[in-house]
Formats: C-alpha cells, sequence, structure tokens
C-alpha cells in the first residue's frame, strides 16, 4: 500500500530516471519528457544528415563548412531584408536597417541608403514601426518562417546526393532559427505575450519585448517585479516552443526513406522548396515596391494636385497654385525613398477610395467627397501609411506655401526676419 | 619642448573667453575645436523666404555619415501620478511613453559652440545659489564666494555687451550694466499683467544683445532668430565677442576641424600636450606648459576618460572616480497658448521678459529646495514664421485651415520656466559601451534623472505658468518639460570645482586635484545650476577666471 503510494506521487521523478538507459538502448522513448524527446530527436536528424553527407570521407567536413560559412554570409543580410519585407507587408514602416561590415555592410551601405554599416550585431532592423502586433509579429518571424523550411529542403537533397558543400549552405538557412533563440525567436514570443500582460493590466509589459534577452533581462530587473520575471521566462520558454515547432515543421534535415527521381529530390522536397522560392519571390516584389518604388505617372501627377486643391484651394486665399507648390513638393517627395514610396502608393490609395466611392478617379470626385476622403486618411493610425502619405503632403506642402510672400500677405506677416528685422516690435501689429 | 604655453580644448563660451584673457596676457594659446567655422552671411542669413525651414546647419544627434554624436543611458521610468504634466503638442499628441524620453544635448560644435545658437541670456546667479548646502542642506557649496566671481561678471558683461535692468530686485549688483535693457515685446508688454495677476513682476531680461553699436557690432534689429544664428553680429556669442580681439594679438593658433582625442601625461603625472585629428584626419600632437579643456559638461569628461595612461588607469585626472559624476542641468517647462487677439508675437528677440520673484533659493512649501524664473519667449518656442504655424498650431486643411491662419496668425505666445536641478546619483556622463565616433572611440553618453525635488519644483512651475497664461485669456496648445523629456543645452558639473576631491575633480582655481597644470574652463566646472538662471555668462566669468588662476600659476613658474 505504503510503496504504491510513493510511486504514484513521484511519477516525473520516476519516469526521468529511467529515461536515459531505455533511450540508449534503443526503446521507442514512450514516457520520455518531451523536450528530451525533441532535442534527441534533433540531434539524431543532424547525425544522420552529416554521416550520409560525409559518409567515411573526412575532407568533405571542410567542403561543409566552407559552405556553411558562405550560406551564413549571404544568410546574414537576406534574413535582415526579409525583417524589412514582413515589416512593409504588413502596413508597416521600416527606416533603418544595420549590417555588419563582416557581413557586406560597408558594400551595401554604399549601394543602399538605408542600410548602415555596423552596429553590434550581424545584422538589425533598427528603425521599423510595425502597424501593430500582428504585423510586429510577422517582422519578426518572417526570415525563419520562409527560409528555415527551404533550408531543410535543400539540405535533405544535398544529403542524400552527398553534395557537403551545398548542405553545409543549406544547413545554415536551415538552422538559423536555434541561433535566434536569444534574439527573434524570444521577441516573437513575447509579443502575444506581453499584450496579454498588458491587457491584464501589467503596465510595463510591453517593455519585455526585445530582439536581445540579455537587454530585455536589464529591463525586467530595472522593472524589479516577479511579474516581469515571470513574463521574462514565459518568453524565453515560449522562443524555445516556437524553434522547436518550426524546425519539426521543416521537416529535418536528414534524408527521408522516400522515392526520390533520379536527381535526389522527393516530392515533398520539390513542393517546399517550390512553395519557399515563391514566397521568397513575392518578398522580393514587396522589397523591391518599399526600396525601389516607381515615379509618380501623368495621371498620378494630376491626382496629387487634385489633392493639393483640397488641402490649400485657391479662392478667398492664395492657393498652392499661386505660390507654385507642386513642383517643389515632388522634388522633394520623390527624391528620397521613403516618401517616393508613400507618395505612389498614397496616390493609388486616392483613387481606390474614389472608385469605392462610384467615381472613375479621385478627380473626378466632388470637393465635398475629396475633403471626406482625405479626412478618411488623415484618421489613419500613427505609423500607417495612409497616415505618413498625408502627413508628408500636408506638411511639406503648407510649409512651402507658407514659405512665399504671396500667402504672407493675409496673415499681416511682413517679410522674412532679415535683412529689415522688426522694429516695431513693441507696437501694436499693423499699427 | 612645449610649442605653445596653452593649449585649450574647444571654442565655445568658456575655451574662446579663457583663450582670450590668456591671449592678452601674452601667453601663445593654440585653441583646437572640433567643429567647423560658420559664416553667418553664408550659415544662416535669415533673408530667404524659406527661413523657417533652414535652421541652424548643425546637427546635434547625429554625424555626417548618420552616426549618433552621444549614447544615453536608461531612462527613467515615469510614475502615471505625474500624468498632468506630461509633455504634449497638437502634432503627436503626447511625447513620450511611460519612459523619459531622450531628444538631444543641443550642443553647438563650431567656433563660438553652442553661443552661437544660445538665446543670449546673461543671467548672474543668486549668491545663495553658491551656498546652497550650507543654507538649505541640499545641493553643494562653490569653493568660492559671489564677491570672488563678481568681477568677472562684470568682465564678462563688459565683452559680451549685455543689456539689462539697471536693477532687479532678486539678482543683486555692484555695477551698472554696459547698455540699458531692451524694450519689452508688444506680445510680452501685454502679458505684463497676467505675471501680476499670479504674483510676478515681468522685466525685461538680461541680455547679450546689443541695444546700440559697439565695437563695430551694430544694434540688434528684433528679428528673432537667435536660436539659428545671429546672422548680423549683435548677439553676443563668443565668436564675436572674444574671437577677434584674441585673434588681433597674433597670439592665438586657432585650429577648427580638430577634435581632441587624447590629453597626453609625462612620467611626473603632468599634462604634456594635447593628440587632436587635424582637417586631414591625421593625427597630430601639440605640446604645452598648460591644458585647458573646455568642451562643455559632456565632451570634457569624455576626453578625460578617453585619457586612460599608466598613471592614470581611470582615465585622467580620475583617481577619485568622479569624472563624469554630478552632470546637473536646469530644469525647463515650456508652453505655447494662443491669445484671443493678435500681438504679433513673431517680432524682438526670443525671451525677452522674465519674472525673478520667484528665483531666490529657498526650502519651498512643497519641501523642495532651489527656484525657478518664468520668461516670456515668443521666439525660444519658435513662433518665428506663418511655416511653425501652419505645421504645428494650426492642424487641418482646406479653406477652413486658411481662415483660422489668418485669424491666429501673430497671436501665439510662448512661456518658459527654468529652475534648480540638485545633482542626483543617477545623472551622469561617461563612455559609450557599445556607440563610437568616426574614428573608433566611444561616444559620451548620457544617464539623466529626475529626482524628487526636480519633480516638485517643475509641478510649481507649470502650475504658476498655467495660471498665468489663463489669467491672459490664453488657450493653452503645446506644453514640454524636463519632466518626460532630455533636452537642453543647459549641462554642467562633471567637472565640478570644490574642496574635497572625494566629490570633486577640480579645485578652487579650477585646476584638477590631481593633474597640476590641467584647468576646465566651460560648464563642467561649474558646481549648481542657479535658480532659474541660464548658465553661459556664469561659464564665461568662469573661464575669464580660470584664465587668470592659470596666469598667476605662470608667474610662480608651475
Amino acid at each position: 500500500m505504503g510503496r504504491q503510494r510513493q510511486v504514484v506521487q513521484r511519477p516525473d521523478a520516476r519516469r526521468s530516471r529511467i529515461a536515459h538507459p531505455r533511450s540508449r538502448a534503443g526503446g521507442s522513448g514512450r514516457g520520455r519528457a518531451p523536450a528530451q524527446e525533441a532535442l534527441k530527436r534533433f540531434l539524431g536528424d543532424q547525425l544522420a544528415a552529416l554521416s550520409a553527407v560525409l559518409g567515411n570521407r573526412t575532407v568533405r567536413l571542410a567542403w561543409l563548412l566552407a559552405g556553411f560559412l558562405a550560406g551564413l554570409w549571404v544568410l546574414v543580410p537576406v534574413h535582415e531584408l526579409f525583417h524589412a519585407a514582413g515589416c512593409v507587408a504588413t502596413g508597416g514602416s521600416v527606416t533603418r536597417l544595420e549590417i555588419s561590415p563582416l557581413f557586406g555592410g560597408g558594400f551595401l551601405e554604399r549601394h543602399f541608403s538605408w542600410i548602415s554599416a555596423g552596429g553590434e550585431y550581424a545584422g538589425r532592423l533598427s528603425g521599423f514601426t510595425p502597424a501593430g502586433d500582428l504585423s510586429y509579429f510577422v517582422t519578426v518571424a518572417l526570415p525563419h518562417l520562409l527560409l528555415a523550411p527551404i533550408g531543410a529542403a535543400l539540405a535533405r537533397r544535398a544529403a542524400r546526393t552527398r553534395h557537403a558543400l551545398a548542405f553545409g549552405a543549406a544547413l545554415a538557412a536551415a538552422l538559423q532559427p536555434l541561433a535566434s533563440l536569444t534574439g527573434d525567436a524570444y521577441e516573437a514570443a513575447s509579443i502575444p505575450i506581453t499584450r496579454l500582460a498588458h491587457a491584464a493590466g501589467f503596465s510595463a509589459a510591453l517593455e519585455l519585448r526585445g530582439d536581445d534577452v540579455a537587454k530585455v533581462a536589464a529591463s525586467a530587473a530595472s522593472l524589479g517585479s516577479p511579474a516581469a520575471w515571470a513574463l521574462f521566462v514565459a518568453g524565453c520558454l515560449g522562443g524555445v516552443a516556437l524553434v522547436a515547432l518550426l524546425l519539426v515543421a521543416s521537416g529535418g534535415v536528414a534524408p527521408r526513406p522516400e522515392p526520390t527521381s533520379g536527381s535526389g529530390w522527393t516530392r515533398r522536397d520539390v513542393l517546399q522548396a517550390l512553395l519557399g522560392a515563391a514566397a521568397l519571390a513575392s518578398g522580393a516584389w514587396i522589397l523591391k515596391r518599399v526600396f525601389f518604388p516607381g515615379r509618380l505617372s501623368a495621371s498620378g501627377r494630376a491626382s496629387l494636385e487634385t489633392l493639393l486643391d483640397t488641402l490649400i484651394p485657391e479662392g478667398r486665399f492664395p492657393g498652392h497654385r499661386t505660390t507654385g507648390v507642386l513642383p517643389k513638393l515632388l522634388t522633394e517627395l520623390e527624391g528620397s525613398r521613403q516618401t517616393r514610396r508613400a507618395l505612389v502608393e498614397g496616390v493609388e490609395l486616392l483613387d481606390r477610395g474614389a472608385r469605392h466611392a462610384g467615381s472613375p478617379s479621385f478627380r473626378e470626385l466632388s470637393p465635398a467627397r475629396r475633403d471626406a476622403l482625405v479626412r478618411e486618411i488623415a484618421g489613419f493610425a500613427e505609423g500607417t501609411l495612409p497616415r505618413f502619405f498625408y502627413e508628408s503632403v500636408r506638411n511639406r506642402a503648407m510649409e512651402i506655401h507658407y514659405a512665399s510672400p504671396a500667402a504672407w500677405k493675409a496673415l499681416g506677416f511682413p517679410h522674412a526676419p532679415q535683412p529689415e528685422g522688426y522694429a516695431d516690435f513693441a507696437e501694436k501689429p499693423g499699427a | 619642448m612645449p610649442e605653445t604655453d596653452v593649449v585649450v580644448v574647444g571654442a565655445g563660451a568658456g575655451g574662446l573667453a579663457a583663450a582670450w584673457r590668456l591671449t592678452a596676457r601674452g601667453m601663445r594659446v593654440t585653441l583646437l575645436e572640433a567643429g567647423r567655422r560658420y559664416r553667418p552671411e553664408r550659415d544662416y542669413p535669415q533673408t530667404s523666404a524659406d527661413f523657417e525651414a533652414r535652421e541652424f546647419p548643425f546637427d546635434p544627434v547625429s554625424d555626417e555619415r548618420g552616426k549618433p554624436r552621444f549614447g544615453f543611458g536608461p531612462a527613467q521610468e515615469i510614475r502615471e501620478s505625474w500624468d498632468g504634466y506630461r509633455s504634449h503638442d497638437l502634432v503627436t499628441g503626447r511625447q513620450a511613453g511611460n519612459r523619459r524620453l531622450y531628444l538631444q544635448y543641443a550642443h553647438v560644435r563650431g567656433v563660438g559652440g553652442s553661443t552661437l545658437r544660445f538665446q543670449a541670456e546673461a543671467h548672474r546667479y543668486h549668491p545663495d545659489s553658491l551656498r546652497l548646502a550650507t543654507l538649505m542642506g541640499a545641493g553643494v557649496d562653490w569653493p568660492i564666494s559671489s564677491r570672488e566671481l563678481e568681477p568677472y561678471y562684470d568682465l564678462a558683461e563688459r565683452r559680451m555687451g549685455v543689456a539689462a535692468p539697471a536693477e532687479i530686485r532678486f539678482r543683486p549688483r555692484s555695477s551698472p550694466p554696459p547698455f540699458p535693457a531692451h524694450r519689452l515685446s508688444y506680445a510680452s508688454a501685454r502679458l505684463a499683467k497676467a505675471f501680476s495677476a499670479v504674483g510676478l513682476t515681468l522685466i525685461p531680461n538680461s541680455l547679450a544683445i546689443l541695444p546700440e553699436s559697439f565695437e563695430g557690432r551694430p544694434p540688434c534689429n528684433y528679428c528673432n532668430s537667435c536660436t539659428e544664428g545671429c546672422p548680423i553680429g549683435d548677439k553676443g556669442s563668443a565668436d564675436v565677442t572674444f574671437l577677434p580681439e584674441a585673434l588681433r594679438t597674433g597670439r592665438l593658433d586657432l585650429r577648427s576641424g580638430s577634435p581632441a582625442t587624447q590629453v597626453e601625461v609625462d612620467g611626473m603625472g603632468r599634462a604634456s600636450g594635447v593628440v587632436f585629428a587635424d582637417e586631414n584626419g591625421t593625427l597630430q600632437r601639440v605640446r604645452a606648459r598648460f591644458v585647458v579643456l573646455a568642451g562643455g559638461a559632456v565632451e570634457t569628461p569624455r576626453l578625460l576618460l578617453l585619457s586612460k595612461s599608466k598613471l592614470f588607469p581611470q582615465g585622467l585626472a580620475n583617481g577619485s572616480g568622479q569624472v563624469g559624476r554630478n552632470l546637473t542641468e536646469t530644469l525647463l517647462w515650456q508652453s505655447t497658448a494662443l491669445l484671443p487677439e493678435r500681438v504679433g508675437s513673431f517680432r524682438g528677440v526670443p525671451i525677452d521678459g522674465t519674472a525673478w520673484d520667484e528665483s531666490v533659493p529657498s526650502v519651498r512649501r512643497s519641501g523642495a529646495v532651489g527656484g525657478f524664473r518664468l520668461s516670456t519667449a515668443h521666439g525660444a518656442s519658435g513662433l518665428r514664421g506663418p511655416a511653425a504655424y501652419a505645421g504645428r498650431l494650426v492642424p487641418g486643411f482646406g479653406l477652413e485651415h486658411q481662415e483660422r491662419m489668418a485669424k491666429v496668425f501673430g497671436s501665439a505666445v510662448g512661456i518658459i520656466g527654468i529652475g534648480d536641478w540638485l545633482p542626483n546619483a543617477g545623472t551622469l556622463v561617461d563612455l559609450d559601451p557599445s556607440l563610437t565616433d568616426a574614428r573608433g572611440l566611444p561616444v559620451a553618453r548620457i544617464t539623466s534623472t529626475l529626482g524628487e525635488n526636480e519633480r516638485l519644483l517643475l509641478r510649481e512651475i507649470a502650475d504658476r505658468g498655467r495660471a498665468l497664461l489663463s489669467a491672459a485669456g490664453a488657450v493653452m496648445l503645446e506644453e514640454s518639460s524636463s519632466l518626460d523629456r532630455f533636452l537642453t543645452a543647459h549641462v554642467l558639473g562633471t567637472c565640478r570645482m570644490g574642496k574635497s576631491p572625494a566629490d570633486s575633480v577640480s579645485g578652487a582655481e579650477g585646476f584638477s586635484h590631481e593633474v597640476p597644470n590641467l584647468a576646465f574652463a566651460d560648464g563642467s566646472l561649474v558646481p549648481s545650476s542657479g535658480s532659474g538662471d541660464s548658465p553661459s555668462l556664469t561659464i564665461t566669468a568662469l573661464a575669464l577666471r580660470t584664465g587668470d588662476q592659470l596666469l598667476e600659476r605662470a608667474a610662480r613658474g608651475g
């Protein structure tokens, strides 16, 4: 009786004590802790792949390492670019991406204005504004969701054909979620966890988000509450779970006993690689739209002019046509990548909104409905493209307009500060 | 063999004043300045129609390559109980989240330093501000008395061309100011009654702005643009007050574009010279009998901390670990409001009137120690022209917006309040662990923490300011303050003077406790914030005094 109860009370201790000998004996693993089981499966998969690739020729190990390093070198900037793609694809905006000179940051910096070399990390998306939590999650997770499955598929194929160099490169992609355990993985998991805590009334919860576990730990320490530490630990565990999930879903890197075509591809590998490639291509298309936006078409230009008619109309007061806002505004907004994209997409948005209201374009809307549409765009949340478009155009147009003496008369503003100054400063204005 | 008598690092308010004094008394001075020399007619003429978009051509946040000039430490958490005093504006709403926001150390690198952008306030500390610890048991005492400081205030005022009221009840002085005060602007005179209504007396501010010609400099024409650089030279920035005469002596070797990277020491622990990058980026060395640091309270400690050697493993003059500690700011509250009628507030000088009634340091009813002043500050609030109204104060678009613009332009007024900041352990300058400058040297890291004393005082300033704007019938549009933002040019105390090496870096003479030929001539030397004072006149006066102390030491052979 007594012994039986003891066994029932301490099932976990018993289970873990007997787990090791059994697994070594090649048992099924039934009854083992899931984490341990996952780790064992992961290591087994890696070892199986390695033994398939290396066979008995150690020189292949050198090729594998070379492939791994080359893969890493290419992946770091690609990875960061897909963070950016994730952010803009979900309505956020990106202003700054840091890539270490070791991974070509110096080269990229010279060719792309939004990339800067340096920073304490291999790569980091340091200036971005996601459009909400979902957007934030996609930003953080996208490179992993895309690259890990493709890497795994390519690695399986390379292992099957014993191509050590290719295997090394693919392995770098397949394993990157693992390398992000203290970075992206924590950050991704912390997004839903901290949101829930915040909703539950823990106001500082959102400060426990971040892509550097050490820094988040410091924040948790400075907050000093048990709740902060609990959230931190939950984020760490959640990150591990996410990584494990993704690695399992990617199907491992060891070749599977499935029928292959002569080239060493299984159907699953082909499908996985194709889907991945399609996703990569769409990501690349988004990046192209964001970072190499086209110029405004003639009709887009006309729509922009109509927008200016709405913002600064001619009539009782001098309008934007009198002060020549459009050419200056175009030169400036088309001059920077970020505003050029906002301009092109914002004008499209105006025309789409007009079509929604039953008119072929923004230009053909009635003035009252144009007004309403602009008000709607202005009301979008901070950090979204419509709002950014409205503010860029509105604020810059106002600045240009009111930097014109033609607009000053109605305001009673006499002239620029110099060379005359305002000697009448102590008198009633207009006296 | 030293190539020169003195090398001064930094050509701002203090460095140029010291260099002027030293060259006038026969010393050969090499003056190293990290920034460039500005040409007002080209760099900030204020003549074009888009003058509002042309800010002073220097970015204090990041350098030409986008690298940050300064790092910032942990941001302080803001308590919800202070919500009624948060910074807000019409464009972004509330400006900071639940932590204090580091905006910028508004520092100018260039010949003239931050006086190129200062609003020419020329204030003398109240004598009690030098004895806070003795009188009120808070803050620190200066190792010198106000009587020792006063002749240097007089000298600084004469050189800078200060126009001030003959007598200020709350700021005693023994000699008349060099020039009579400027008149209040129409907009400020309109607010004078509201000041009275809340128990304050608005009088013209004390300003280093010329009301009449002086030494070839023209009188002010009230263009209100001091913050973006004075194009005509009536404002007493250090490049027009001290530099020309120092250059005329033939003994000043001014090297602009030459950031110092290290102060070197000899085997005896004396400063032997300074290493700097010349205009081509090549490292050079200048040897001197004396080294005077004047890079401001952020860059001066940085240079010392960068100057590690066998004798000074913690950084030069830092045996006690005090270098960079005791960073002292001034407390700032600022608001913009709309009067019901147009007052042409774009005209005048940026901070033209001040009420000193509350500026005598005291233990206040809230328990806070210190004092504050409130000023009329329309130009200082950026209300220089129509674009500021269209961008900041009048939201929206269309005919409605145009009508509103025509109605309110010229009716916005700005008020600022400045108050004591007691030094605290959480406010300091050190080297940033990760950010570096173009040469790979760590940049300075600023950590700013608002103490309870500051929060109480800020609350008092804001309450009084709001009451006066309400008495004026004005509608509040924007408020910002030190409560949730770090944005200041007033930085002091990081190599402060004191009696004991345990809690100060320099002694009463302005020389390092540890390195006998290393002196300070900038805000880093100043131990306390003053009670509502802007610090540049005090920095200048102390720098002139450091110059005299150096001359004495040199005469003694040392």
